[in-house]
């Protein structure tokens, strides 16, 4: 069947669905709605997310729409991503990021960084509940890249708004909710995205594209070329270069970059059916691995993650080429994992299938006493699949993975988390439900991917943004920082995200 | 191109609501609601597939457009903004609902009369579509029943372009699986 004749079949199996004509009964409903709303005019609005946004309001709707295309946020696809494609091992020795740039905006101003709370000493042992902090002004970005721990505060990398081109901007912070925007020159990246930072020993790597991406064919057979590699190499966040020997990464795709104790390792491929692992020490060269190919057959990959014993590299084996410009769905291969204690040297782990006829395995989430791998698979279900490991070599399915979620399966009769994703610092996972019909998300802590503790909230939980009907995109962003997140998020109608630091508790 | 006739109108609600009155923005709600309402019922009940569930939520969205109806000053965007409340209204419902996807491995028996096979296909369809989550579902129902682009959509869902597309994307390589799938059956499609 042809595309336009399945989009047309598509179109009358819809229609089977149709509700029926509207009873006037709606429309009595509707026009009598500001009758319904008159007495509680006087109530509290919707939580505000911040002063700063309320100030905005009078720009809402245009800001608004052009900011929800960028809601969407995350470097893998997700709503939320992980700190860091760093693992713990990362080492953080990079200088001082010098915090004299302008105040948060989507452009560069002169206003002097205001001063910031200390980030408080992140506590040990284990996290039993988080206080979350009010909210502040986050900078009006179309999309964060990635926010990563460095050099005691944190730095944020976003596209800037408003421009004809793309263009990344950075921002730094000392306490997670006062940014403050760096003066980078901008020469270094034409046109580019930044797909995420990683720590380095030598200061920051960030990598990303350039250009726009150039597809062909619509609905199921569009296909996009894969956009120019860019790796750009600072030792403070504000002085950046471009990696020279990027040639190395001529028609590739990188899936996933991180830095381990034995140095950086980038995975990807170059064309379907040529995976690819590039090393090395600082980010500023490169070398392309030689993969043998009885360890490497048929494989593809999609996320690579240091450990503290090593690097663990998640992908599949076999399944077919994707299309729609990246967009893989396992059909007939199954999920894989590699593992290596140098990044050079690769051992296939063993992932045990779960049902279905295909599998293929996503991200990698690490935590101090395990892993948690998220991927997808085209049983008769369909959707996501999980696994997890105490060695990132042998992998152990989770049996429902969609009820798993990463939170346990709530008991019969209590509502079930309706969206969930995971982030983490290489210690401690994180799974975020958004849906919670108090507070709008709940959060779940775990180190080991199988027994996860729900964190009861204390703070300014009132200005959790929340959606109507007590459900939709509570937050954008977790990140997992020590001593707790960073959450970015913005309510239905506020025209600016806000940013909250959310401390863990012993 | 926008119509005259609908540039007018955007004027005269433009210009009811910058004015502020108590009865002026009454009017105006009224009216731009009133005149999107089978629209937004029938967008919710394809995705919703249920006829109570798809009035509160037009109603539901309704109510926040009223509550927020001083605040919006772009008409153009209205609405993109009105889809957008309607859409994560739905979405929360269905989450809320708890939808399972139903199980693909027992497509109906096809009959073997030709003139039969294109039914038999929205059979099929219609099964596979309601394994699609609401996300999935969502994208579908805006792309090939409201005749939104990606774009567009994504404008609605708060998603990237990109994104949607690939929800399209997966949606239609599901229902062709499912379509495949019933094909390989003893007595299937063909």
């Amino acid at each position: 069947m042809n595309d336009d004749r399945l989009e047309g079949d598509l179109r009358a199996a819809l229609l089977q669905d149709d509700p029926g004509p509207m009873r006037d009964e709606l429309r009595r409903r509707v026009a009598a709605v500001p009758d319904e709303m008159a007495p509680r005019r006087g109530l509290a609005r919707l939580p505000r997310a911040s002063g700063w946004a309320a100030s905005l309001r009078a720009v809402a709707a245009v800001v608004l729409i052009a900011a929800i295309i960028g809601i969407a946020l995350g470097i893998r696809g997700s709503n939320l991503g992980p700190a860091s494609s760093a693992g713990p091992s990362a080492t953080l020795t990079g200088p001082a990021a010098t915090a004299t740039g302008p105040a948060p905006s989507g452009s560069p101003a002169a206003t002097p960084a205001p001063s910031a709370t200390p980030v408080p000493t992140p506590i040990t042992g284990e996290w039993r509940g988080l206080s979350w902090s009010a909210p502040a002004a986050f900078p009006n970005f179309e999309a964060i890249d990635d926010i990563v721990a460095w050099n005691g505060g944190y730095i944020a990398a976003a596209q800037v708004l408003g421009l004809a081109v793309q263009q990344p901007g950075f921002w730094n912070s000392s306490d997670g909710t006062t940014w403050t925007p760096l003066n980078v020159d901008t020469t270094a990246f034409p046109d580019s995205q930044i797909n995420g930072l990683v720590p380095t020993t030598s200061g920051l790597l960030a990598w990303g594209w350039a250009g726009e991406p150039v597809c062909s064919g619509e609905g199921e057979g569009m296909t996009c070329e894969p956009r120019p590699v860019m790796l750009w190499t600072s030792p403070d966040g504000i002085s950046w270069r471009q990696v020279a020997d990027i040639s190395r990464f001529n028609g590739a795709t990188i899936d996933g970059i991180t830095a381990g104790s034995q140095g950086l390792v980038a995975v990807g491929d170059t064309g379907w059916e040529q995976p690819a692992i590039w090393v090395s020490a600082t980010g500023a060269t490169w070398q392309r691995l030689t993969l043998p190919s009885a360890t490497f057959k048929d494989a593809h990959f999609s996320d690579v993650r240091a450990t503290a014993s090593g690097y663990v590299l998640a992908g599949g084996i076999g399944n077919s080429a994707p299309t729609s410009g990246g967009v893989q769905l396992p059909d007939t291969g199954s999920a894989a994992v590699w593992w290596s204690l140098d990044g050079r040297t690769w051992t296939k782990g063993t992932v045990n299938r779960t049902d279905g006829v295909g599998t293929s395995l996503g991200s990698i989430y690490v935590g101090a006493k395990g892993m948690v791998a998220v991927g997808s698979a085209s049983d008769a279900k369909g959707g996501d699949a999980a696994w997890t490991s105490t060695d990132g070599r042998t992998w152990q399915p989770i049996a429902n993975a969609e009820a798993y979620a990463g939170v346990p399966t709530p008991a019969p009769g209590v509502p079930s988390v309706p969206s969930f994703t995971i982030s983490d610092d290489g210690t401690h996972l994180l799974a975020v439900g958004m849906g919670d019909p108090v507070l709008g998300v709940s959060m779940w802590v775990s180190s080991d991917g199988v027994t996860w503790q729900q964190l009861p909230f204390s703070g300014a939980t009132d200005t959790i943004p929340r959606w109507p009907g007590g459900t939709g995109l509570a937050i954008d962003t977790a990140y997992v920082v020590p001593g707790g997140l960073i959450v970015i998020g913005r309510g239905p109608f506020d025209t600016s995200k806000s940013v909250w630091r959310v401390t863990a508790l012993p | 191109m926008i119509s005259i006739d609908r540039l007018e109108g955007m004027i005269h609600v433009t210009a009811r609501t910058s004015e502020g009155s108590e009865a002026e923005r009454r009017a105006a709600f009224e009216q731009f609601t009133q005149s999107r309402l089978e629209r937004a019922y029938r967008l919710a009940g394809l995705v919703l597939r249920d006829q109570s569930e798809a009035e509160d939520a037009v109603h539901d969205a309704a109510v926040q457009a009223w509550l927020h109806w001083k605040e919006l000053r772009d008409q153009e965007r209205m609405d993109a903004w009105f889809d957008r409340i309607l859409v994560n209204g739905c979405r929360a419902r269905m989450r809320r609902r708890s939808i399972h996807p139903l199980a693909l491995s027992d497509p109906p028996e096809a009959p073997g009369h030709d003139a039969f096979t294109g039914v038999h296909e929205r059979d099929v369809l219609h099964r596979a579509l309601a394994t699609l989550d609401a996300d999935h579902r969502i994208a579908v129902v805006l792309r090939y029943v409201a005749d939104l682009t990606p774009a567009e959509i994504a404008a609605r869902t708060g998603e990237r372009e990109g994104t949607v597309k690939s929800r399209l994307h997966y949606a239609l390589r599901r229902l062709r699986a499912a379509l495949d799938a019933a094909d390989r059956t003893p007595g299937g499609l063909r």
